[in-house]
């Protein structure tokens, strides 16, 4: 029974976490296009003599676009800071219902910053707010882009909370903790020397990596 | 280890001043108390730094105001999120992973190689200068750390370097990277504290120049046992291949010009400047020939991964502050700091301990993001210029990467390490350059005017 709803909970966590890495490179690709856009911009105004007028709501946008979208993605890369130079110390059966709190702080706060932005939306959408810029964006647009971010990063705290749930109630801690521990040092340096390039002469730094997927 | 005594320490100071009824808020230190002990348990637990900030706002606001402050949460979360400052911190953070990826590091060691070769101590100042540059245009000091250490690390194999030396001075030179502008540490604490990143970066350059004068000191006085001696009869490389280096130098050249030369010559805000130093990074790599999709790909994950990283915890520090200042918290901190019976440089004092202690197991940003709303005011009451402590904290910051026996970048460099040495090579290599850089925050509380001359005279 526990073992089916964990495949349950497991597989809707995936689909969830799937949504929400699709999400995280969209960000990141919006944060390239507002580098174009405000370069662009800063060009135009200086040799072409016109300009959008509106980089700073525009961006801002972007930006809130960036943060929220991202967030669920964070989380399942475990880059979500955490301080667990305490909690590493402790015995297992203390650790893991550790860990379970603290993702279910994150599910209380998260939800009412879910609550707000929803709200915010609903009140853009009733007063019919526009920015101040030339374009007259409409509120709602960008807060409810933002909003869906947040709303999804939400449900898979929720899930993946479950899974956890029913994960170290069966026996199974660990796995509870390898999908939710802090990025390592380790870690950390072998993606920094993946980027450079540098991996194939210093094939010792990848430890670690692949092995929470 | 010396965090947790610090902090002990500081809370029985509190605990005695309340006993000894100095200073009107007795209730209050009962509450600062029971807000401090929620906030280490909090964190001691393992929660999720932004969590934690957040659902302290939350049960503070439930406990102690009567307004019904959470129907402004969004619009206090919404804030930050779509600040035109901010932006600035993806934006360089992107530039950052392009970089990384663009090739740029191997080159800028060679080139600096050849400038610096003579001096005593040799490739050790390499080290420093290399990083220091690289992390100008790079935002994170632990891939600052790991880039230079790659490339740095196979030039010392078989030569008669001390290797706690050039652990040391790579670590140093990674530390070096959020002080030199344009750093990330400085738009977050403009955008907290309202004040103006420009004149952050302008002022960050005489301390920027004093730490990295240090750094050589240090260098040159440890060089004879640490560096072999340079042979004297080495023929001195040519003028034409020295000239030659400089053609590597010049995309990281160009892109600092583009970046600070914007921001410093007024013409761009520091966001416009990161946009173009983008553009300017995706340029370079096309001509090095690494721009491909999968390229750009990843340094957009990236980026938007560590974005949401610093959102999530700028989040909680929002509606914490929110909750704060509807309740007068700062104020009232202010207003009992100012009324103990210390001179302001006295609390600077702590408040520079308090920081050193914390950076040992805390994360940059989140150290900064978590403590500036609360500490800021009071040190404005102390009457100290907020330009001014935002340096002092980057400083601080900087020095807790490096601080032994939990910099994060320290075991980054060991992580690299081929030659299976123990760790204390690292803590005791980097130990005097973590010296001389608290002593250069020292002199700097001693001169402000180091740092505080250039933004007044560029006004």
């Amino acid at each position: 029974m526990l073992d089916r709803m964990i495949v349950a909970a497991a597989l809707c966590r995936r689909l969830v976490a799937r949504l929400g890495t699709f999400m995280g490179y969209a960000a990141g690709w919006g944060f390239i296009l507002c580098a174009a856009f405000i370069t662009f911009d800063v060009l135009a105004r200086r040799f072409l003599g016109f300009s959008s007028q509106s980089t700073t709501e525009l961006t801002g946008y972007a930006l809130a676009f960036g943060i929220s979208w991202a967030l669920a993605h964070t989380l399942t890369s475990r880059a979500h800071v955490r301080i667990d130079v305490l909690i590493n110390f402790l015995p297992a059966k203390i650790r893991y219902p550790m860990h379970l709190l603290s993702l279910a702080a994150l599910a209380v706060f998260v939800g009412f910053v879910a609550k707000g932005a929803w709200d915010l939306v609903d009140e853009s959408l009733l007063f019919g707010a526009t920015d101040i810029s030339v374009l007259r964006t409409p509120l709602w647009i960008p807060q409810g882009l933002w909003t869906f971010g947040i709303l999804v990063f939400l449900v898979l705290i929720l899930l993946m909370l479950a899974e956890s749930t029913l994960l170290v109630l069966a026996g199974r801690g660990s796995e509870a903790e390898a999908l939710l521990h802090q990025r390592t040092y380790d870690e950390e340096a072998a993606e920094a020397l993946e980027a450079v390039g540098a991996l194939d002469t210093l094939p010792g730094a990848a430890i670690d990596k692949g092995a929470t997927t | 280890m010396i965090a947790i005594v610090f902090l002990l320490v500081l809370v029985g100071l509190m605990v005695a001043m309340s006993f000894l009824g100095i200073g009107p808020g007795n209730l209050l230190i009962g509450e600062v108390l029971l807000l401090v002990g929620l906030f280490l348990l909090f964190f001691g637990a393992g929660i999720y730094i932004g969590a934690a900030l957040g659902v302290l706002g939350l049960i503070i606001g439930f406990a102690f105001s009567d307004r019904p402050f959470w129907t402004f949460i969004g619009q206090t979360v919404w804030n930050p999120s779509s600040s035109f400052v901010l932006v600035a911190v993806p934006l360089f953070l992107l530039m950052g992973e392009i970089l990384l990826r663009a090739g740029l590091s191997d080159r800028l060691y060679k080139a600096l190689n050849v400038w610096l070769d003579r001096l005593p101590g040799g490739l050790l100042h390499t080290n420093i200068a290399a990083s220091g540059v690289f992390s100008a245009i790079s935002g994170s000091s632990v891939a600052t750390a790991a880039t230079m250490g790659s490339v740095a690390l196979p030039f010392f194999k078989g030569t008669r370097y001390d290797p706690k030396m050039v652990l040391g001075s790579l670590a140093a030179g990674g530390a070096l990277g959020n002080l030199i502008p344009p750093g990330i540490t400085f738009i977050i604490y403009g955008l907290i504290t309202e004040t103006s990143v420009g004149a952050l970066y302008l002022a960050a350059v005489g301390p920027s120049i004093l730490v990295v004068i240090l750094f050589i000191l240090v260098i040159l006085w440890k060089a004879k046992t640490a560096a072999p001696l340079a042979d004297p009869d080495t023929p001195r490389l040519p003028l034409s291949v020295k000239l030659r280096s400089l053609v590597d130098l010049a995309p990281t050249a160009i892109l600092i010009l583009i970046v600070l030369g914007t921001i410093y010559g007024g013409l761009a805000t520091a966001t416009e400047s990161a946009a173009l130093g983008v553009i300017g990074a995706i340029v370079f790599a096309a001509i090095e020939g690494r721009l491909s999709f999968k390229m750009l790909n990843d340094s957009a994950e990236a980026t938007a991964r560590n974005t949401a990283l610093i959102g999530l915890i700028l989040f909680g520090a929002y509606v914490l502050n929110y909750v704060f200042v509807g309740l007068g918290v700062p104020q009232a901190l202010a207003k009992l700091v100012g009324e103990m019976p210390l001179p302001p440089w006295a609390v600077m004092l702590l408040i520079i301990g308090f920081y050193l202690a914390l950076g040992t197991f805390m994360e940059g940003f989140s150290m900064v993001i978590t403590t500036i709303p609360v500490i800021f005011p009071v040190v404005v009451a102390l009457g100290y210029d907020p330009v001014w402590f935002g340096v002092i904290v980057t400083m601080l910051v900087e020095i807790a990467l490096i601080s032994p026996p939990d910099g994060t970048v320290l075991y980054v460099l060991q992580g690299m390490r081929r030659d299976g040495g123990p760790i204390t090579d690292v803590f005791s290599g980097v130990i005097p350059f973590f010296l001389v850089y608290i002593l250069g925050v020292l002199i700097l509380m001693w001169f402000p005017q180091l740092a505080l001359w250039l933004p007044k005279v560029a006004q």
